[in-house]
Order: C-alpha cells, then structure tokens, then sequence
C-alpha cells in the first residue's frame, strides 16, 4: 500500500500481492483505514471501508478488530459503523506538533 | 515494495474538525458501573477463580485416572480443547459487544430477545448454583479442615452460620467496588496456584516422575473417554463469567477475550501438572491405602496435617469462586433489571463504590437456601449443592450451545461474516451437544434426571418469560440487548 492505498483505492486497483494483515504493511493498511474512516465519515461499515480500499475482507476485519480493541475506533452504537476514537488524537499528539496543531 | 503514506488529509481534517456520529448520547444505559475499573490482570484472576483450577486440580486428576483409566489424557485434551474452541467463539462476540449480560445480551443482539431470554434464564440457574456451591464448598472443607486439625467438627448452627459468614463477605467486598474484589480474585488465584505448582514439583521429585505408559491407550473405553470429557468441561465451566464484567475492563474488547483464553490455558496448565503428579504416586508410590489428601505428602507426614492442610486450601478456593461468580450473577440481574426484565430497583449501583450493590445483596441471600436445606434435612451441607452443580453444567452448556448458534446471525447481521468463524462455531456446538449428550445418556442410566429436569426448567421459563413480555410489554422486548454502548467521550473530540 502506498500513499497509497487512497490513491490506489480511488483508482479502482487491487493489491498485487494477497494481503493477510500479518506482513509489516499491515501498519499501512491500519492507517489507510483511519483515514478512510475519516473520509467517509463517522458510521462507515466494515463492507463499506473493504470495497472502498479493495482490501480482502477478512483482512479488514482483522485490521478493524485491532483498532477497536486498541480503542483507535470506536463502534457506532448499532454495532454496524465504525468511528475514529479519542486514542487517535493522543496518537497525534505523540506523533508531534503537526498533529498537535491539527 | 510500496512506500507509507505521506499523508492523511482526512484524518488532519477529522482531528480539527471531530466529527459527530448519529446516536451517540452522553451517559449509556448502564451508566453508574465504573467503567474502565479492572485491570486486565485482575479479569484474569475473576474468570480464574469461577473455574477453581486449584482446587479442582486436587483431586480432578485421581477422579479421572480411576473413573477413566486408560485414556485420561485424551479426556482431559478433547475437554479442554472443547474449552479453548469456544473461548474462540465467545470472542466474536467480546471483540464487538461489551454487556454486563454477557451471554444473553450477544444472543439477543444476534438472534432477538426469545433466545436471549432462555440464555438468561440458563445463566441465572447456572451463576446462581455456583454462588450458592462456592459457598457451601467452602464450608465444608473449611469443616474437614477443622475437623482434621482436631478442633471438632462445628454443629449445624454454626455451619450455617459460617456459610452466612462467607456470603456475607462476599458482598461487603463486591459491593466495595469491582477494582477490589478483582485484585481478591487474582491475588488469592496467585498463591493457590504457585501453591499447587510447588506441592506437584515436590511431589514429582519425591515419588520420581513417571512418564512411562502415561499418554497409553491400551484398554481404554471410547465411551469412558467421552465422559472424561464430559469431567472436563464440569470444572471449566464458568470460564466466560469475566464476558460479565466487560463494561467495568480497561481496554474491554482486548482484556476480555484475553482473559477467557488465559483462564482455560492456565486451567489446563494447573491441571496438566497435576496430572502428571498423581500419575507418579499411582505409579511410583505403594501408599494406594492413603486417602487423596495423603497422597500427596510423604509417609511420615501426619495424614490429619495433610487433610488439614489441603482442605483449607480447597476451602480459600471455594470462597474466591463464591465472590467471582456473585459478581457475575449480579451483573447479569443488573442488566436484566436496567432493561425493565427484572424490578428496576435490582439496577441501582453505589454512588460512590459504582457497584451494582442492590443485586448484591438481594440476590446474594437466595445462595445459602441449598445449604439451609441441606442442614435442616440432616445432610452434609454440600450434598445438595455438589448434585445442583452437576446440573447446572448441562444448563450452561445449553447456554454454550445457543451463544455458538448465534455467531453466524451476528456476523451476517454486522455484514462482516467470513467462513472460519462459522465453521468453528458450528464445530463448538457440536462438541458440546456430543458431549453433554454422552453426559445426559449416562445420567439416563443411572437413572439421575435432575440436570435434563433443571435444563428444561430452565428453557421452559425463558420460553415463558418472552411469552408474557410479548402479552404484557412488548416494548422492553425491542429495547433488549443494552450493551456498554459508544458515548461521547468515546468519539474523537476536542
């Protein structure tokens, strides 16, 4: 995934190699989904996130389970959606003054 | 190899601008809990403490060597893998839904409210029989303990004083907050087991270890081997009772189904240690006329001491699992209560220990009429208890089954269904049916009902209950299902 897979995503490809959510790019595909989240809005559903980044199914649903129970995400309610968590922003604020600012 | 992202405009947008999500309200439904109070850890130590694999690993591993024989170990691994495979299960669900009603609240999210309710009703009979035998186990070994230490044996008053004494304890505790009765949990856990570990190693040492003929086949019964199982999974049921507390665990959908596995790996450890100990004295040992206590000491250890001495353990053991599975049940009466199931006053906490005190100590009473009973009918006081337990497994492992069924409808519902979950569902409730089948079968032949009759009962009042929602309220049975829901603090905000 690169700049990645929003860019890919938008143009419609599909990965060229079968992800599994286990090699080292699983992190860029972690950050891709943070920020689908943030494109398509809060209450986005697992479906919705796979379809819009082509990522494999069950690898989505790894990479969200992950983030859920590191609480980066948060569930909707419903227990459909999807939503960015507070820990993002402490994320960002690790990260350094340009999440800070933000 | 692709490059990282160089950047993430829509998060620096969301991070300046957090955006709302429809739904989500200040305060959930199950606010007054202290939420985010239990160390991962100290869950541990809750679901640990339900299972008494200390205690249990006693004698658990003499019962199956002589009800089994040859075979044992492959009763003991297809149990605990029974185990493990539904610990798998469960955490479909503790990965999505944190519910104090645990169980009954993932099945009604999934299936709907008529199956929620016979799961509530089999958790009820089943957390609320193992209140009422860690009371009464403790009891009566905290007697043997008396008894062999020379002290007498306490008349019938103060047995049932005592059990009052323990239940008593019990709530103070829970009722002080969930933080401290975990830290209990775990910490009388930790020294039963560094006990148990050292009493084995010693053991092994003293008798020489005995490997050979141990993993044998010969001789054994399929059917022997199948109730083995069926052994197995009487003294790991309760591993799912932490799922209750999930509303009250910091990071809840990580520590949780952590702490489910950790209780069955830990269980399975404690007795797979055990086993290979009694194997040795059976073996390597000639003293076959020393009761179990004596077992596992030296010749000129005095046999009382040793009564003593492990039946105070067992006894600590008892008490740690009357105080975890009380707060499991009271959770579960909580959340029933807060949902308008039960009288709303059953969904009062503390205001300042953010316990749910008023199930604590309404409920908690109803655990010592079995041991009541069983004194006023001149009975040992764990006699009825001991025979409700056996019972109670099959009820929870209709619970078991049930919560195996709704995976799929849960999985299809959030439209995140993939093959493995399901076929390992499917797999799990299988297991458990065969095996609680072999369970009923043999009961069948010895002519013991009570945990078909307990079972059906149990149903048959789930059954009844929705009938009459569905008569006289129709609406508590839409709202079912509250969960420790997403609130505002939750949400990415400023």
């Amino acid at each position: 995934m690169s700049d990645g897979t929003v860019e890919k995503s938008s143009a419609g490809k599909r990965p060229s190699v079968a992800f599994r959510g286990r090699e080292p790019s699983a992190l860029d595909n972690a950050f891709a989904i943070l920020e689908e989240i943030a494109r398509a809005g809060a209450g986005v559903s697992a479906r919705e996130i796979s379809d819009s980044l082509e990522l494999p199914r069950a690898t989505t649903y790894r990479i969200l389970k992950h983030l859920v129970q590191q609480e980066y995400l948060v569930r909707s309610p419903d227990l459909l959606g999807f939503a960015l968590g507070q820990r993002v922003r402490n994320l960002a604020f690790m990260v350094g003054p340009a999440g800070e600012q933000a | 190899m692709p490059s990282p992202p160089r950047s993430l405009p829509s998060l620096q947008r969301a991070l300046a601008d957090p955006p709302l999500l429809e739904g989500v309200r200040d305060r959930s439904d199950l606010a007054g809990l202290a939420r985010r109070a239990v160390r991962p850890i100290d869950l541990v130590g809750h679901s640990v403490a339900v299972v008494a694999p200390s205690a249990s690993a006693i004698v658990s591993p003499f019962i199956m060597l002589r009800v089994v024989g040859p075979g044992a170990w492959l009763s003991a691994a297809l149990g605990f893998g029974l185990a493990f495979v539904l610990t798998a299960v469960f955490s479909q669900f503790a990965t999505r839904i944190a519910a104090p009603g645990s169980m009954y609240t993932w099945v009604t999210r999934a299936v709907g409210p008529l199956l929620g309710l016979l799961v509530a009703s089999c958790m009820l009979l089943g957390y609320g029989t193992l209140v009422a035998f860690g009371v009464s186990q403790s009891v009566r070994h905290g007697i043997d303990a008396t008894a062999s230490a020379g002290l007498g044996t306490p008349g019938p008053v103060i047995q049932l004083g005592a059990a009052a004494v323990v239940i008593g304890i019990c709530v103070l505790v829970s009722i002080r907050g969930v933080a401290l009765s975990t830290r209990i949990a775990f910490s009388t856990e930790a020294v039963l087991a560094a006990s148990l570990v050292l009493l084995c190693l010693v053991t092994i040492v003293r008798v020489g270890p005995a490997l050979s003929g141990i993993l044998s086949l010969d001789g054994a019964s399929p059917w022997r081997i199948l109730l083995g199982a069926s052994f197995i999974m009487s003294i790991t049921v309760g591993f799912e009772s932490s799922a209750a507390l999930a509303g009250e665990a910091e990071r809840t959908f990580l520590s949780v189904p952590r702490s489910l596995a950790a209780t069955v790996a830990i269980s399975a450890a404690l007795y797979a240690l055990s086993f290979l100990a009694t194997h040795a004295v059976l073996v390597n040992s000639d003293e076959h006329l020393r009761g179990p206590a004596q077992r596992w000491f030296p010749s000129s250890f005095d046999a009382r001491h040793a009564d003593a001495l492990l039946s105070s353990f067992i006894s600590v053991g008892y008490v740690a699992l009357a105080l975890c599975a009380l707060n499991a049940l009271a959770r579960v009466v909580f959340s029933l209560a807060r949902e308008g199931l039960l009288p709303r006053v059953l969904g009062k906490t503390h205001p300042r220990w953010h316990s749910p005190s008023t199930a604590l100590s309404r409920i908690a009473p109803l655990a010592l009429i079995p041991a009541a009973i069983a004194i006023l009918t001149g009975n040992e006081i764990g006699s009825i208890t001991g025979k409700l337990l056996g019972a109670a497994v099959l009820v929870l492992a209709v619970a078991y089954a049930l919560v195996c069924l709704a995976v799929p409808f849960l999985l299809v519902r959030l439209g995140e269904w993939t093959w493995p979950p399901i076929v390992l569902a499917a797999v799990a409730m299988l297991l458990t049916a065969g095996i609680s089948t072999v369970d009923v079968i043999e009961d069948f032949e010895r002519s013991a009902w009570l945990a078909c009759l307990l079972s059906c009962l149990a149903l048959a009042a789930g059954a009844s209950w929705y009938l009459w929602l569905r008569i006289s309220d129709v609406a508590v049975l839409r709202r079912m299902g509250l969960h420790d829901e997403t609130i505002a603090s939750d949400l990415l905000h400023r």
